[in-house]
């Protein structure tokens, strides 16, 4: 009795063994595919004519390839919903399996591409050239024609928006400019007429706000300071570089990190959540809280993005309250440099790891369509970039009672900054909502970032990468001759 | 030589006999070196390298600990964020879960429910967990702060997530979640004391708090060695929950060891651009493994003291 049970123990541990080896067992290796025609069509998916070798799994009738598609997009995700249940419903050789990550997006992504479990298609979480480097993208030029390329205008395509080294990684889709979104109702309140149009109006403005709207719960600016990248990107950058200042610390003139241009600006800032004039718990809210309590009328000012707000305030946040949207403030009033666009040039990107390039440039080709970019403008979900998807479209209400949400002459893409540079210590963003919050001295901050960010770019130069200097830059013009 | 081979034979003769125990560790043996050791040895390869998690690994030798003993502030902000939340967790839970166990250890439906309901956040996910709280505590219309106003007891918000206040509600959310897990434990060292000591004190006309100080306690001592040692671990490498609630802010201000350790393998402040550095990351997570050590043996040895004391 004794040896049988023995006897069992061993088969159950053999069987057991057996199944861990087989589940943790390799996968097969995928073919290979070549890479698929050049297409004309822009529309709807339509029959594709018979390929000369299989793709990388093969699929029966009843099959359908799943292609993964990530977005880091709230405000426009019923629309996108929509057209891709319509696509699922027309096609029957590819089904979208569409997947909105609100927060860490660009974690999200790093930790799939370390799991091999990325999407097919994703929203670029960085620029086209911190992004390449990874090897998470695939040159799409194979996919495209003269044809297909020329219905994105002219000079769409930019080394170091959308492309590397000559080839072509992503593709204009939607821009984003930042902007000042204001409640009309409060400002009206307190007897304020108009937007600041400068940063010692919004300053201003702000302290009157708080000090005579408080009881009723009502501040005058709020910021988005839990993520110190998102919401200085979004605020304290544009302002900087309306002032005539640099692009995230980088004087493309001189070859170097300098942050001093910030100076004005983070003082500013400093005044008014130092002084208490800001958004009580700004420190620790993350942009979609403060748009809930902007919906609720409770923010007189704040700035974020063209593309997002109006979608935000139809249909994620909806809201009765009279907002608007006005153009980011400089300091003194006085214009001298153009401001980056939040994107522009380039969006989305299909993984150099799908196993189904062909299926996925389908889906790629369906997302920037004329039909599914046209409903997207008319819907004001984003200034769309395709020239052809915005003939014959009406302009959203938005855009006429809003007309400062469109991009203007003020808006472009400012060169390339240095990719994947290792800085050791704090990010600027950190260290100046550390300075916001009057954790450090604003001088001592802006010493501090100039020491560490030029140490490291002085490493990368050395490693052999090219110092990025346009003798003859400067933000207004931005003349990139040699 | 000869006594060598014997060694080997009786060795061999030993496993051949105690064929089935080992086969019976193998697969649990197999899965520790596949998905402990081997991930930790993968990790721990890249410490004397500069890798971004892409392209070539370049050597640096020990200039990553160099980079750690000599310039990195932040780091060090974090071990003292994390001696903080450890020292102030096991303070608040232990005591409480202690006290819970004491009330609820007697067999009854009363306190079977009771014991269920203060044991499931162990089980809840701690993500969904930190949400929720972030929610609660929201400094403008968070319902703690609502109730507050409510009651009367402050007339202002309290900015619960803010840099003054955010490490206490960290901690209220970590002893929230732990403290049902340890009162198990400690239910479970209780029911070891036998109940005839209990009466024989209660003869001799002790009282209910001289007995939990006279008996309880010392009885309970060998258990309470092992929780507390448990406790100490697991609270050093909390980071989940601080993760979701507060990212290690505001400003740094909850900023621990090993969510240090994480956003240098997968940098979380989006626009930031901040690269990977799983080079740093690694070395970092040695000196992080390194100073759980240290504390733990410190722990220990202070541990086997005492008890050399009281024997």
């Amino acid at each position: 009795m004794k040896r049988i049970l023995k006897l069992s123990l061993l088969v159950l541990l053999v069987l057991s063994l057996v199944i861990v080896f087989t589940g943790c067992g390799k996968k097969d290796e995928p073919k290979e595919t070549k890479p698929i025609e050049k297409s004309e069509a822009t529309e709807a998916p339509k029959e594709e004519e018979p390929k000369e070798e299989a793709s990388a799994k093969e699929t029966t009738e009843d099959e359908k390839v799943t292609i993964r598609y990530w977005s880091t997009n709230r405000h426009d995700k019923a629309y996108i919903d929509e057209t891709i249940e319509k696509f699922n419903k027309e096609n029957d050789k590819i089904f979208i399996d569409y997947e909105v990550y609100a927060e860490n997006f660009s974690q999200m992504i790093d930790l799939a591409f370390s799991t091999d479990s990325a999407p097919d298609i994703f929203q670029l979480p960085l620029q086209v050239n911190d992004t390449v480097p990874k090897g998470y993208i695939a040159p799409l030029d194979d996919f495209m024609d003269d044809e297909y390329k020329a219905r994105f205008g002219e000079n769409a395509f930019i080394e170091g928006v959308n492309m590397v080294d000559g080839k072509i990684y992503s593709l204009p889709y939607t821009s984003s400019e930042c902007r000042l979104f204001y409640n009309q109702s409060i400002f009206e309140k307190v007897g304020i007429e108009g937007p600041p149009a400068s940063l010692e109006q919004m300053v201003e403005y702000a302290k009157k706000i708080t000090d005579e709207l408080k009881g009723e719960g009502i501040y005058g600016f709020a910021c988005n300071f839990a993520s110190p990248g998102s919401s200085i990107l979004r605020s304290v950058d544009p302002i900087v570089q309306k002032s005539g200042g640099v692009r995230e610390g980088y004087d493309f003139k001189a070859g170097k990190f300098d942050f001093s241009s910030y100076k004005p600006v983070v003082e500013a800032f400093r005044e008014i959540f130092n002084g208490g004039y800001g958004f009580p718990g700004s420190e620790s809210m993350n942009i979609d809280p403060l748009r809930t309590q902007f919906a609720a009328g409770k923010i007189g000012m704040y700035l974020s993005v063209s593309h997002a707000e109006p979608g935000v305030y139809a249909t994620q946040f909806p809201t009765e309250e009279n907002w608007n949207c006005a153009q980011v403030p400089s300091v003194g009033g006085e214009i001298k440099g153009k401001q980056q666009l939040w994107y522009g040039g380039y969006y989305y990107g299909i993984s150099s790891k799908t196993k189904y390039p062909q299926e996925a440039w389908e889906v790629f080709k369906y997302i920037h369509s004329d039909e599914v970019l046209k409903g997207y403008f008319e819907a004001n979900l984003g200034e769309v970039m395709i020239p052809t998807a915005k003939e014959g479209a009406n302009p959203p209400e938005t855009y006429i009672r809003m007309p400062d949400l469109q991009i203007n002459d003020n808006d472009a893409n400012w060169p390339a900054l240095p990719a994947n540079l290792v800085v050791e210590g704090k990010l600027y963003a950190d260290v100046f909502v550390a300075a916001i919050f009057g954790q450090i001295d604003v001088d001592a901050a802006i010493e501090d970032l100039n020491t560490r960010y030029n140490a490291a770019y002085d490493k990368l130069v050395e490693e052999g990468a090219e110092r990025i200097i346009y003798p003859n830059f400067d933000p207004i013009n931005q003349d990139l001759s040699k | 030589m000869r006594k060598k081979e014997n060694k080997l034979s009786m060795t061999l003769h030993k496993i051949k006999e105690e064929r089935t125990t080992y086969l019976m560790l193998l697969p649990n043996l197999i899965m520790f070196v596949v998905f402990t050791i081997y991930p930790i040895a993968w990790a721990l390869s890249f410490m004397f390298y500069e890798y971004k998690g892409f392209g070539e690994k370049k050597w640096i030798g020990i200039d990553n600990f160099i980079r750690i003993f000599t310039r990195d502030h932040d780091f060090w902000d974090s071990v003292i964020h994390t001696l903080e939340y450890v020292g102030l967790k096991l303070i608040y839970t232990l005591p409480l879960a202690l006290l819970l166990a004491v009330l609820l250890q007697k067999s009854c439906r009363r306190n079977s429910v009771a014991q269920s309901v203060i044991f499931m956040p162990t089980i809840m996910s701690q993500a969904v967990m930190a949400l929720i709280f972030y929610l609660i505590f929201n400094t403008y219309n968070g319902s703690a702060n609502q109730y507050l106003q409510s009651l009367g007891i402050i007339n202002q918000p309290i900015n619960w997530l803010g840099v003054n206040l955010a490490m206490v509600t960290v901690i209220i959310v970590a002893v929230w979640g732990g403290i049902g897990n340890y009162m198990i434990y400690f239910i479970a060292g209780l029911t070891g004391i036998g109940e005839e000591i209990y009466e024989s004190a209660r003869v001799d006309g002790a009282g209910d708090i001289r007995i939990f100080f006279s008996i309880t306690l010392p009885m309970l001592a060998p258990v309470l060695k092992m929780i507390l040692m448990l406790a100490l671990v697991i609270s050093f490498m909390d980071y989940q929950s601080i993760m979701v609630l507060t990212g290690g802010g505001p400003l740094g201000a909850t900023n621990v060891m090993f969510l240090y350790v994480y956003q240098l393998f997968f940098p979380i402040s989006p626009g930031s651009r901040a690269p990977q550095e799983f080079g740093y990351g690694a070395a970092v997570s040695l000196v992080c493994a390194a100073i759980v050590g240290i504390f733990v043996g410190i722990y220990l040895i202070l541990a086997r003291r005492l008890d050399n004391l009281t024997e």
